[in-house]
């Protein structure tokens, strides 16, 4: 299918008729169609998949009520509204299949009424022109249905024509998924053509040999009967395998999803085991820091000294001094020296006569001495200083120390805090996940798992005494034939067909794995040449199983395509398909566009600049949907460089809900395009 | 496309010269009618390639 024109009338935001002609290989294979968000690139998509399949959902609008998606255009319906008339909208679709021009346009008529939107689908039409300008016209929706499925499986289509940013699904397929893509994709390279000749001559044989045992009697007649017999228990054991093989897979699947989330419980169960251990840490952290608090109270009073010692120590200097001097205590009382003076009289009966000499001594003496109870205090308060200042030194040392033991708690009390703090957003709403159902339902997946290889085996080993039977029967029937010289042919028609479907079986086994194999080659090769040169540094091939699921493996040969990112991924799906293409085409060419709205939106500079260099080699066609941010000079430099870009569509904004395709020569792109798109 | 049944032909020379008519004819049979329309097909060219057969024998 190399697509030539598409023509787009009232289709979505597309108002009156408007035209795309690709690049169809003739002077390039590449179109880009530009246009920023909302201008209706996803339409053209839409466009192509309403025309040649009927669809009118695409994957994104799972979401959307059927009477929400407007095929027609808004705008034109409600301009018509008031005339009550309806829109005809139509998509006009033309494309080239190995010599023969097909033309296939569908109409869906829209109204406007009252606010509501009715829609309904007017019919689709087909014209096939072949080699020699032969045209036939064919309107059936089923017979057209079915010419395009030939052309481009519906199971393929999302290989071909695909959102760039959802083809690496292709890589996550479900095993439901990848039944279907396997289905299209053996039709695709002509296996199941293959698969149709091995089933038909299978059934032939079988029919042959029901006619012979109808015929046969004695015992030729019973080894017919029995290999009859045998034939039908090994088509009934091998149906069975394949449901084997199929819970199997389902299993593997279901188990895989279980690690998944028990993963995920075990390193919450981590860190809740981690959050037990800081919990009780800060707990003793905080008994310690209480500890501490309460020591310092109760050495408030003690520590309180050392507020005065200063003073204290001032005071003891100054009654230790008068001390030293003698003048406490005092030699002569004070009350005793007061009645001197007041008697006038010494001691030893000398009279003291005021203005003497030794009355003035007297009153000198007496001014020096303190009063008792004075004396007492100071005494009392001399020996209380004495005792305390040999203990300030141990009670600063054990402040210090205490305080400084509490500090340290401290810090490290808010440092575990704030620990604790980060781990619960860790731990989040997952905190009470519970792993046993889990675990249950894993053990109980497991044990289906071995019950089925179980079976599995013992189906395979009663197929393997079916097989030796079969063969011993089979010489026994041709000895027996020998003998009694019947060769029939009714006999001879039951051998043929056995050989023939014998032959098949062969060829489709060497074919299919040698088919496989080559998709995987050439697979690896594209990828490798599109890797950014950090891919390559890891990744290495990629192989195709047997059921078309692909895998990449490592350069330690180990599977990492659950590692991968999803630009990854895109390229890799991208190197798969053109892989396929290249394998189902031969030496020939294969007549498939690839067909991509948002290609680049999650690749990496490195990775857009691989693709663009190397895709047009790859297919016949290539289109591009693409935006400003994905899209600009650079990418436009490096496909100007391929010499295969020949077609340059602007889808350009003409009002509310209405888009205008314009074609701008390529040469003139860069005008309109950014110099550096954005989302590397 | 071509290539491919060029290679299952290629393949098919291994097997005696009746296997390969009845193969070749049900693959060419198979591109274009379904499994049942195909055996049904293939019974004429069985017989065809038996009497052939023993003509020549």
């Amino acid at each position: 299918m190399i697509i030539k024109k598409m023509i787009l009338t009232n289709f979505r935001q597309f108002r009156g008729t408007q035209e795309i002609e690709f690049a169809d290989g003739s002077n390039g294979n590449v179109t880009v169609i530009f246009g920023e968000n909302g201008r209706g690139k996803t339409g053209i998509y839409r466009a192509l998949l309403f025309c040649l399949y009927g669809e009118k959902r695409l994957s994104q609008d799972a979401q959307v009520d059927e009477s929400e998606l407007y095929l027609v255009n808004y705008p034109e319906m409600e301009a018509l509204s008031e005339r009550r008339k309806p829109v005809k909208s139509r998509v006009n679709v033309e494309f080239m299949h190995y010599g023969q021009m097909f033309q296939i346009e569908r109409t869906i008529n829209g109204m406007l009424e009252n606010g509501i939107v009715f829609q309904e689908e007017r019919g689709v039409r087909l014209v096939k022109t072949d080699k020699d300008g032969n045209s036939t016209t064919t309107r059936d929706p089923n017979e057209i249905s079915e010419m395009v499925e030939e052309i481009l499986d519906r199971g393929l289509r999302e290989y071909f024509l695909f959102d760039g940013e959802k083809i690496e699904r292709l890589t996550r397929a479900s095993p439901e998924q990848r039944r279907e893509i396997s289905i299209g994709v053996r039709k695709l390279l002509d296996i199941d053509t293959l698969e149709t000749a091995m089933k038909a001559t299978n059934r032939l044989k079988k029919q042959f040999d029901q006619e012979l045992e109808n015929r046969a009697t004695g015992e030729y007649g019973q080894v017919i009967k029995q290999l009859r017999e045998n034939d039908e228990r090994k088509s009934q054991l091998e149906h069975k395998l394949d449901g084997i093989d199929q819970e199997l897979v389902h299993a593997r699947h279901e188990i895989k999803n279980v690690d998944i989330q028990l993963e995920k419980i075990r390193e919450i169960r981590d860190l809740l085991d981690e959050r037990i251990i800081l919990d009780r840490k800060r707990q003793d952290l905080q008994s310690q820091i209480d500890g501490f608090f309460q020591e310092m109270k109760n050495r408030t009073g003690k520590t309180a000294r050392l507020l005065v010692s200063n003073t204290a120590e001032k005071v003891f200097n100054h009654i230790d001094k008068r001390k030293k001097k003698h003048e406490i205590p005092s030699e002569i009382r004070r009350d005793l020296i007061d009645r001197l003076i007041s008697e006038e009289q010494c001691i030893c009966g000398t009279p003291i006569k005021p203005g003497t000499d030794q009355y003035q001594k007297i009153v000198l003496w007496r001014n020096k001495t303190t009063d008792t109870l004075t004396e007492d205090s100071m005494l009392n308060l001399w020996r209380y200083l004495s005792d305390v200042r040999s203990h300030y030194e141990d009670i600063a040392v054990q402040t210090e120390t205490l305080l400084q033991k509490y500090a340290v708690a401290n810090n490290e009390l808010h440092v575990t805090l704030r620990n604790l703090e980060s781990l619960r957003e860790k731990i989040g709403s997952s905190e009470r996940a519970d792993a046993s159902k889990l675990e249950k339902h894993r053990q109980s997946i497991e044990s289906k798992i071995n019950n089925l290889e179980m079976g599995q085996d013992k189906i395979q080993e009663e197929l393997k005494i079916l097989q030796d039977e079969q063969e011993r029967l089979n010489q026994q029937r041709k000895e027996i034939e020998k003998e009694q010289e019947i060769r029939d042919e009714m006999a001879k028609r039951a051998e043929l067909s056995a050989d023939t479907n014998q032959a098949l079986k062969n060829i489709h086994e060497e074919f299919t794995g040698e088919t496989r194999d080559l998709i995987s080659r050439k697979a690896t090769e594209y990828f490798l040449k599109l890797l950014d040169e950090e891919g390559r540094q890891t990744l290495r091939d990629i192989v195709v199983d047997s059921d078309y699921s692909i895998q990449v493996y490592d350069r330690w040969r180990k599977p990492f395509l659950a590692n991968i990112s999803a630009g990854q991924r895109q390229i890799m799906s991208i190197a798969f398909i053109a892989a396929l293409a290249g394998v189902a085409a031969g030496t020939e060419v294969f007549e498939m566009p690839l067909f991509m709205d948002t290609p680049f939106g999650r690749l990496s500079h490195e990775h857009r600049r691989n693709l663009l260099e190397n895709v047009p080699d790859w297919c016949n066609q290539w289109v591009l949907l693409a935006t400003d941010t994905e899209f600009g000079r650079f990418e436009a430099r490096i496909l100007r460089n391929t010499n295969q870009w020949n077609k340059f569509y602007v889808l350009k904004g003409a009002g509310p809900g209405n888009t205008n395709i314009e074609s701008v020569d390529v040469a003139l792109a860069d005008g309109l395009l950014i110099e550096e798109a954005e989302g590397y | 496309m071509v290539k491919k049944q060029q290679l299952i032909k290629e393949k098919l020379k291994k097997f005696p010269p009746d296997v390969q008519e009845l193969a070749s004819q049900a693959l060419e049979y198979a591109e274009t009618m379904p499994e049942k329309i195909v055996t049904e097909q293939l019974k004429g060219i069985v017989r065809r390639i038996i009497k052939d057969k023993e003509a020549l024998e």
